[in-house]
């Protein structure tokens, strides 16, 4: 046994040599908000994360409402699935309908994060002012962010909070509770911002100066939070609420970067204020993809020329600045020769919301408050300005109020996001072609996305009704 | 204490044994070995029961001392039976002849760090490859050479490029996101068998905008090895033999020894190979006869009559009179495919040394022509094999191995450029000359598909696109022992070893901005990406070996020791795109940049006791190993792999039987988490030139921990019928648990995933081997080795709260394995439709009446994995030509047919006007659908794809996968030795050589063994536009100096 015994100690010697400190690996590769030296360049880590989660995940926003709602085709071969895919109102998992979707909740998983950070920082370390003022700016976007799954997901309602860790479900709520929560949201934001001093800690991008709105300080980003709390309204008012959510529409329109010019001098420049996102070819930065010169397969649906909703749309300003002739393009047996030039190249940037977007609003507000007057004012406003058209006479009726609206929201706002929603909640649809001759009308219209399968799985196994949702079959 | 500890060690145990020399009457005996092919050189020659030993020179000669009186000796060699001959007193010569060890039963089978048993004896089912078997056809990379020859393992090639790349699978998955490959060991280094992209994906885009994707045509680093140089491979199965390497070691391991030094004169091997390739297997593609049958094919690639489309201009300048003649149609595979330069493989080896002191030195060649042009693959390779032993009983292996791996290998494989050949043809139709150029030299530009820069030339690309990856890689190893002791009763070996393994893949992109793509999508003309892959690997190991002999003969051999390993790998790419003309640098553009870096440090300690009792009937082996590495949530923790497994051989049981023996075996092993699965980072960002910081993607788990796999294993192996028949049966069951898992999360969280350990699945499998000897006269030898295999493989266990996942990157919109609680992770799911009452359709109800598909539901439609899967080995020798083959029988499994879907969808599949029948239907059409089809003049290729829609039914191209295939094939004819030493040479062998020579299957497109994505652990089995497999021939001269 000695043997056995002079074996264990070397063994044990060589035991010794190794140490466990050795073990000690770290990560080089990703970055860590932990490692900020100090409260306030965290903060600003945080707050350049949302800026530019928000600007990538608009682009889907683009793209998908703009072929559900008929404005736009990427015309490439291999995406045929992207040309009538919206056309089929199917409840499909597809690569289609599992978007807008992901990228909001992430980017609410970032705001909540940094108001739980905020929760956890020594007022010695960053001052409440400051901590307001960051709190007002999570509050908004996480009121933003929110809003786009709702508006995709329609009667399916959403989710409208974080759950505490990653294996936790929050449960889905009604389409008029999220549009409830989002509004309180933006006046809990509001709330921040007034408390908020006359500085923020953090930079915003050129998005939020260099268009004709000075938002960088807690008192301008308010003209932002109202802006977005008059959309938000609105689009109440138009699903059932009616007078009370469009009044509300109206304060906060006055409490908006609208006010100052109202609708009395707008010009073509006054009407591109707003907040914008940023994009940029640069390398790791994220480019306009929804650009024609970024992306050639960026077409125009004919329709906007050929549907004959708009006579004489071709020589309406907006259209001869948005839209351009293409070499012809067929995919998928749709063809179109027109491409979209909304946005020019990949540092284009695109627009959150924009002073041509509250005149709109304003004019609907308007109108179903009872100030017909004051909605045609704002109307022929955007025609003259805006397209280069003489003003219109008085609305016929609510129907006729409704087209002319739906008609300068098509053209002021074409492929900015809005076409597929507009015409949802004013118009029940009327005026979404169908895609091509063989389509059956079955499935012309797609009303909403389904909720993403990853979704779906993940709540599948609930016992919990309301957890699991309405829109998982 | 650092590394001197271990020297301490090592030197209190020498201080504790001093040897004393034998004194007594001793002879010189002098001997030949010889075998019915002549001497056999390196012969081991023993004497039973004492201590005298001796080796055979290359002429078979040896002189060994020995004492006077009777003894007995044991004369083993490798490959051949070990025969026992008595000399008697007094006697000064003796000759030994020895057979053939047909059934490999002599070979030793690896038990512990330093410790093996005789194959006869092994407790766990082992597998040897020898190197005919390896080198029987030159082939592009290791896993090619071992395709068909392992029993219990698949091995699949992504592609058919030059070089190689494919992954080998033993017994089946054994984790779902974790290291899904073997452990490579080379003469005691543990190499790396990575695979970095070299950046193709800036041109094919296949996964957007990325610098690369894995989709990127990878080669794994085994192919860094020459086949050439390998003496045998011994491939590590079970858990009860792999668990000596702990935490590394679920998914098997393969030890390959190389090629070692025999005594004697030097000698000279020179191989030289000259040979040629030409595809296995072309698609072929629709003949057009009408212009309008062009124009009319979807997606508009026929210009649809549009004036201004490309399409339509070409097709009314060149058929103006709107008929398209047989003679126009272009077969473009054909014409593309078409390389047979030569391919040319040279080694040149030497050997030689004394007793003490051996050596080999290897040289080796190899270009691969590849059938695309300008394609190909060149390995050079330079060894050294060193063995000194002193007689102060210390012994010393050194091993030291350069090599250089060059592959150009074109695009291949997805893209979304049509910049990869296969995936481009299917969407142009064969009606245009693409392979000519105009009047001011430039390629024809391809009018197709939208033309323009949206597609390519192929011809044009493969002309001037540079991919290349060029590999530096030197491995080498190191081992010293001393024998502490040797007594009668008593031996004790101490051994030092190590390796390292450094590797730098520098690869380089570069596609010129005249290309007929370039400027396409993203607006940027010409795109260069240069990219640099590191790898440093380094193990170390001490083990002390005490072996003991009781008095009733058993013998017990207990072994310690500890081992470091550490791994690390940095890799970083810089790309531009927008380059000037004649720039081929990365200087202006766009430009970006990316790195990563891993890093794994482990440490282990180990203890193993093996017997052998009942003259060597009876053997046990046990073992232990704990394990700590850096990738673990607790960094300081061991975690203990034990192992136990025995054998019991009878001897003569039967009359028929010569010796049956049962065996059976338990162990668990590790497969440790993945580097940076412990991290909880974030994730960066940039916008307007600011950076950011966002919530990360996958959450990362502190706790962390290796997954477990404990596998029990039984088997019987039997030689029959006077030593012709040798049988071996083999049942397995392994259960993997605390599965490392990163589980989609619901995205309302705001992560995409999460990683734990959880959940359980189990494999079981048969693996069943004969070996016959059916011929075995003196001119005529016949050895016949069927082998079959099949594992099935289920999820037991899930966490709650994880959905079922697709643990394979992939599509919706194809087939797919699902990871699915009490489902096989084998399954293949895909969407079907259904109708209003939540019935499955039938396939193509929807090009009947689109209106009664309701929507569509994943299901179940078949399984990936075959039923099964059998070999066979065939060696015939007749005097001095040999023949032998490998046959590969793979019997269904489902693989998704990409590539038909492509060429449906271009409307340019050999059958898109086929009428369609029952048999050429895919599976599940009704004779209602396939009546309609017919009736609509609906041809099959339009109907798959009209089928299969864009998500809406996976099944039209799930399609059984199953082959039989002739692997590799042999003809040689070994020169009488008279007529070699005319020529200056002391033997000579003429060999014909054909590699992937056969393949009959029914499936449509190149070769179902294919897979897009490269390694993936759950096969997701998706042909997509690989690059065609080549059917090789090789003419090959062996002469020895």
């Amino acid at each position: 046994m000695t043997y056995f015994r002079a074996l264990v100690a070397s063994a044990a010697v060589a035991t010794a040599a190794c140490s466990s400190s050795s073990l000690n690996v770290g990560n080089p590769n990703s970055p860590n908000i932990a490692g900020a030296p100090n409260a306030r360049a965290a903060v600003q880590l945080a707050v350049t994360g949302i800026l530019a989660q928000a600007r990538s995940n608009w682009l889907g926003w683009g793209t998908t409402t703009g072929s559900y709602g008929r404005e736009y085709y990427l015309m490439q071969a291999q995406f045929g699935g992207v040309i009538f895919g919206p056309y089929r109102d199917w409840p499909l998992f597809n690569g289609n309908g599992a978007g807008l979707w992901s990228g909001y909740y992430t980017n609410l998983r970032n705001a909540q994060s940094l108001l739980t950070f905020l929760d956890t920082v020594p007022s010695a370390n960053y001052s409440d002012q400051f901590k307001a003022g960051a709190r007002g700016f999570a509050r908004t976007f996480y009121a933003l962010e929110l809003l786009y799954p709702i508006l995709a997901r329609d009667s399916i309602g959403a989710v409208t909070t974080m759950p505490a860790d990653a294996i936790g479900l929050a449960p889905f709520v009604s389409r008029d509770s999220v549009y409830r929560f989002i509004s309180n949201t933006l006046d809990q934001a509001q709330t921040d911002l007034q408390g908020a001093g006359g500085t923020f800690s953090f930079a915003l991008t050129t998005g939020y100066s260099g268009f004709g709105v000075a938002a960088t300080t807690p008192a301008g980003f308010i003209l932002f939070n109202r802006a977005l709390k008059a959309r938000v309204e609105a689009y109440r008012g138009s699903l059932g609420c009616g007078t009370p959510c469009y009044q509300a529409a109206l304060t906060a329109l006055n409490a908006s970067f609208f006010a100052p010019v109202g609708i009395a001098t707008l010009s073509a420049a006054n009407l591109q204020n707003g907040i914008w996102h940023l994009y940029s070819i640069a390398s790791g930065d994220v480019p306009n993809n929804n650009a024609v010169g970024q992306n050639q397969f960026v077409y125009a649906n004919p329709s906007i020329r050929d549907d004959g909703r708009i006579p004489g749309v071709t020589s309406d300003l907006r259209y001869v600045a948005k839209i351009r002739s293409a070499p012809s393009s067929t995919v998928e047996g749709v063809t179109s020769n027109i491409q979209l030039q909304v946005f020019r190249d990949g540092n284009s940037p695109a627009p959150i919301i924009r002073r041509e977007e509250l005149v709109l609003l304003y004019a609907e507000a308007q109108y179903f408050t009872g100030n017909a007057t004051e909605a045609l004012n704002a109307i022929n406003a955007i025609r003259t300005v805006s397209g280069g058209l003489t003003a219109r006479g008085a609305f016929a009726d609510a129907a006729d109020f409704r087209t002319e609206l739906i008609n300068q929201r098509r053209l002021s706002l074409l492929f900015e996001g809005h076409r597929w929603v507009d015409t949802r909640r004013l118009l029940g649809y009327a005026g979404l072609p169908p895609i091509r001759f063989n389509e059956p009308a079955a499935y012309t219209v797609a009303t909403r996305l389904p909720v993403p399968q990853l979704e779906c799985d993940a709540r599948r196994l609930n016992g919990d009704a309301a957890v699991r949702g309405p829109g998982c079959p | 204490m650092g590394r001197r500890g271990v020297w301490g060690g090592a030197v209190l145990l020498l201080l504790g044994s001093v040897t004393t020399p034998l004194l007594a009457q001793v002879r010189q005996v002098a001997g030949t070995v010889t075998s019915a092919k002549g001497p056999v050189a390196a012969a081991t020659v023993t004497q039973v029961g004492g201590r005298a030993s001796a080796v055979s020179n290359d002429q078979g000669r040896f002189t060994i001392t020995l004492p006077e009186g009777e003894v007995r000796l044991s004369v083993r060699a490798i490959g051949f039976q070990r025969k026992e001959v008595g000399i008697a007193a007094g006697a000064t010569s003796v000759s030994v002849e020895l057979a053939e060890d047909v059934f490999k039963l002599e070979e030793v089978v690896t038990t512990g760090q330093a410790t093996t048993l005789e194959k006869r004896s092994a407790t766990t089912a082992t597998v040897s490859v020898d190197k005919e078997e390896i080198t029987r056809a030159p082939a592009q990379s290791l896993d090619q050479a071992l395709q068909g020859k392992v029993l219990g393992a698949t091995v699949t090639l992504n592609g058919g490029g030059p070089g190689g790349g494919g992954q080998i699978q033993i017994r089946g998955a054994s984790s779902i996101i974790g290291n899904s490959q073997p452990l490579f060991v080379v003469d005691g280094t543990i190499i790396s068998n990575d695979a970095f992209s070299g950046g193709l994906n800036t041109v094919t885009r296949a996964a957007g905008t990325a610098s690369t994707s894995a989709q990127d045509n990878l080669v794994n680093r085994l192919s860094d090895l020459n086949p050439n140089e390998i003496e045998s491979i011994e491939v590590l199965k079970s858990a009860a033999a792999t668990a000596i390497y702990g935490s590394r070691a679920t998914n098997g391991v393969i030890v390959i020894r190389t090629k070692r030094g025999a005594p004697g004169q030097t000698r000279l091997n020179v191989t030289q190979r000259v040979g040629t390739q030409e595809p296995l297997r072309l698609l072929g593609s629709r003949v057009f006869s009408r212009v309008s049958d062009v124009a009319n094919i979807p997606y508009g690639n026929g210009g649809r009559g549009v004036p201004t489309n490309p399409a339509t201009i070409y097709l009314n300048q060149a058929f103006p009179d709107g008929t398209i003649p047989l003679s126009a149609n272009r077969d473009y595979q054909k014409e593309f495919y078409d390389n047979t330069s030569p391919s040319y493989e040279t080694t040149a080896s030497l050997t030689g040394g004394s007793e003490t002191f051996k050596y080999f030195a290897s040289l080796g060649n190899r270009q691969e022509t590849g059938i695309a042009p300008n394609t190909g693959a060149k390995l050079q390779t330079l060894r050294f094999n060193i063995d000194q032993t002193w007689k102060n009983g210390f012994s010393a292996q050194l091993s030291a191995n350069v090599t250089r791996n060059v592959l150009d290998r074109g695009v291949a494989g997805n893209d979304n450029t049509c910049t990869s050949p296969m995936y481009c043809i299917p969407y142009t139709p064969g009606v245009i000359n693409l392979d000519s150029v105009d009047a001011n030299g430039t390629f024809v530009r391809n009018p197709f598909n939208g033309g323009g820069n949206r597609v390519s030339n192929w011809f044009e690309t493969f002309q001037f696109l540079k991919n290349t990856q060029d590999v530096f890689r030197s491995v080498g190893s190191a081992n010293l022992s001393y024998r502490a002791l040797e007594g009668d009763r008593n031996t004790v070996t101490l051994n030092l070893g190590g390796g390292l393994d450094r590797y730098q893949q520098e690869a380089y992109v570069f596609s010129p901005p005249f290309l007929q793509y370039e400027g396409g999508v993203d607006g940027l003309l010409g795109r260069v990406a240069q990219s640099s892959a590191e790898g440093l690997n380094y193990n170390a190991q001490f083990t002390a070996v005490w072996t003991h002999k009781t008095a009733n003969d058993w013998t017990v051999t207990t072994s310690v020791g500890s081992s470091l390993e550490r791994q690390g790998t940095n890799f970083y790419l810089t790309r531009a795109r927008g380059t000037l003309p004649g720039v081929e640098t990365i200087q202006q553009g766009v430009l970006d940049a990316i790195q990563s870096i891993t890093q794994f440090n482990d440490q282990a300690l180990f203890a193993n006791t093996q017997l052998q009792a009942f003259k060597d009937r009876l053997s046990i082996t046990t073992g232990l190993r704990a394990d700590r590495s850096s990738a673990n949530g607790s960094q300081s923790t061991f975690y203990v792999f034990p192992r136990a497994s025995a054998a019991y051989r009878f001897d003569n049981p039967l009359p028929f039987v010569s010796s049956f023996k049962v065996r059976g075996g338990w162990g668990q092993t590790g497969n440790r988490p993945r580097y940076a699965d412990r991290d909880v980072p974030g994730g960066a960002v940039l916008i307007a030139g600011n950076q950011g910081i966002i919530a990360p993607g996958t959450v990362g788990n502190p706790g962390i921990k290796p997954e477990t796999l404990t596998e029990v294993e039984g088997g019987v192996d039997a030689t029959l019928f006077g030593d012709r028949v040798q049988l071996e049966a083999t049942y397995f069951q392994r259960n993997i648990s605390d599965l490392l898992l990163n589980p989609a999360l619901a995205p309302t969280s705001g992560f995409n995933a999460l990683v734990i350990n959880g959940g359980e699945m189990k494999t079981t499998g048969v693996e069943l081997g004969l070996t016959w000897l059916a011929i075995n006269s003196r001119d005529l030898q016949w050895t016949l080795r069927p082998t079959w295999q099949r594992n099935v493989q289920t999820v037991t266990n899930l966490p709650s709260f994880v959905a079922p996942f697709n643990p394979s990157a992939g599509n919706a919109a194809s087939m797919r394995p699902r990871i699915v609680n009490g489902q096989r992770t084998t399954w293949a799911w895909a969407n079907a439709p259904f109708d209003a009452s939540g019935q499955f359709l039938p396939t193509g109800s929807v090009v009947v009446d689109p209106t009664r598909v309701r929507s569509t539901r994943d299901t179940i439609i078949g399984d990936i994995n075959p039923d099964f899967q059998a070999f066979l080995s065939s060696q015939l020798q007749w005097k001095r030509l040999s023949f032998s083959f490998t046959l590969d029988w793979r019997q269904g499994g489902l693989v998704y047919n990409f590539t038909q879907r492509l060429f449906d969808e271009g409307g340019t599949s050999r059958d898109y006007e086929t009428p369609m029948t029952a048999e050429n239907a895919p599976a599940g059409t009704s004779a209602e659908v396939i009546a309609f089809a017919n009736a609509n003049n609906i041809g099959l290729g339009r109907f798959r794809y009209l089928a299969a829609g864009p998500t809406l039914d996976g099944r039209v191209y799930s399609q059984d996968g199953g082959y039989v295939r002739v692997r590799d094939i042999a003809l040689s004819y070994d020169v009488p030795e008279r007529a070699a030493k005319s020529l200056g040479a002391r033997t000579m062998r003429l060999t014909l050589q054909g590699r992937n020579m056969f393949i009959f299957t029914k499936y449509w497109s190149f070769d179902p063994e294919n897979n897009r994505q490269g390694n993936q652990n759950i096969r997701q089995a998706q042909d997509l536009a690989a690059f065609p497999g080549a059917r090789q021939f090789f003419f090959s001269v062996d002469v020895g100096f």
